[in-house]
């Protein structure tokens, strides 16, 4: 299905929730770029069109754009053959506070592995529950894939930095 | 020479040299550095010719081979496996992320232990990424005769 014809299908369901069409990849795909309090509706919509069936998440991937976080949702139908990108953006208040999106995984449940990660390692809020955690040891502190993240000199007494190499006197590191 | 010394000197040696041809090892497998073991285990490079038998359980092992990454959440669970070891009890450091972080270093991750000496205290560091079975063979060679007595010249990081 053309990305225009998605696109007038979401504004019928969901109005007020698409910004805009832009251009992903190299390829001919499109992104659909959305607004981040929409996500659950959107993702309501697509699910349930009879014509679309976009049942399946492939893949959540967030990144982060200078004071922003990107949400990346790559969804497919198993019925018919129709996919998907959708893009959202979440503003980040500050370096240590938690931001809020929706959750997706009432309506695709393989969104919870994907949306656990993204809550632990980039400090986000999925849906009402709480920031997830059970990848990083216990007692972490901050979002490790956040920019602004400073690693500490140790972790758990374990001092986080290397030995000079014999000869020099740079301390080993590859940026001086 | 006394009787006690010659038996000392001649039983101790022996040991030695039982100890050094029969290294049972048991392996942590982190990343790709375990599939190098591998193939130094199987036919082609064939480790039992050394005396090394791979194990499971840690208590059946002499050897303990850290190869590659660790993470600081895995620190704690390697520390277990080398404490459940019966001593005398070796490690041999596989890979530049086990000897040092490799290319997950300290300065670009915050989740790989620096070297894992940091946790355990090592016995030979095999360099490389990763190693080729020959390599490896050649850590095992230095360990044994490290074990023998004769330890190979080294130097450390100031
Ligand atoms: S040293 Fe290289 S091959 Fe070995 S675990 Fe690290 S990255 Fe993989």
């Amino acid at each position: 299905m053309e990305t225009a014809a998605l696109i007038s299908k979401l504004n019928k369901a969901v109005p007020g929730a698409v910004l805009q069409k832009a251009r992903f990849g190299r390829g001919g795909k499109h992104a659909i770029w959305i607004e981040a309090r929409s996500i659950a509706a959107v993702a309501e919509a697509l699910s349930s069109d009879p014509e679309l069936r976009l049942d399946w998440l492939e893949n959540l991937s967030v990144a982060q754009l200078d004071e922003a976080l990107l949400l990346t949702y790559f969804v497919r139908s198993r019925q018919t053959e129709v996919v998907a990108v959708l893009r959202a953006t979440l503003a980040l208040k500050s370096e240590d506070e938690l931001v809020d999106a929706p959750s997706v995984r009432t309506v695709w449940p393989m969104a919870v592995p994907f949306e656990r990660e993204a809550s632990e390692l980039f400090g986000i809020r999925f849906g009402k529950g709480k920031r997830e955690t059970g990848i990083l040891p216990k007692g972490w502190r901050g979002f490790p894939l956040r920019k602004s993240y400073v690693f500490p000199q140790e972790f758990f007494q374990i001092a986080h930095s290397r030995p000079s190499p014999v000869g020099t006197s740079d301390g080993g590191s590859r940026d001086a | 020479m006394k009787s006690g010394a010659f038996y000392v000197s001649t039983v101790g040696k022996l040991l030695k040299w039982a100890r050094a041809n029969s290294l049972w090892y048991t392996t942590t497998g982190s990343s790709c550095c375990a599939d190098e073991v591998l193939n130094a285990a199987g036919s082609r490079y064939d480790l039992e010719r050394f005396g090394c038998i791979p194990q499971v359980d840690p208590r059946q092992a002499d050897l303990l081979i850290v190869t590659g990454v660790v993470s600081y959440k895995v620190a704690p669970h390697l520390k277990a496996v080398y404490d459940a070891m019966p001593s005398p009890k070796h490690v041999l450091a596989l890979g530049a992320c086990a000897n040092c972080g490799g290319m997950f270093a300290p300065e670009y991750s915050y989740s790989v232990v620096p070297g894992v000496d940091r946790i355990i205290p090592v016995d030979v560091y095999v360099p490389g990424c990763p190693p080729r079975p020959e390599s490896i063979m050649n850590g095992l060679i230095a360990l044994q005769e490290k074990i023998n007595g004769n330890s190979r010249p080294h130097f450390k990081a100031q």
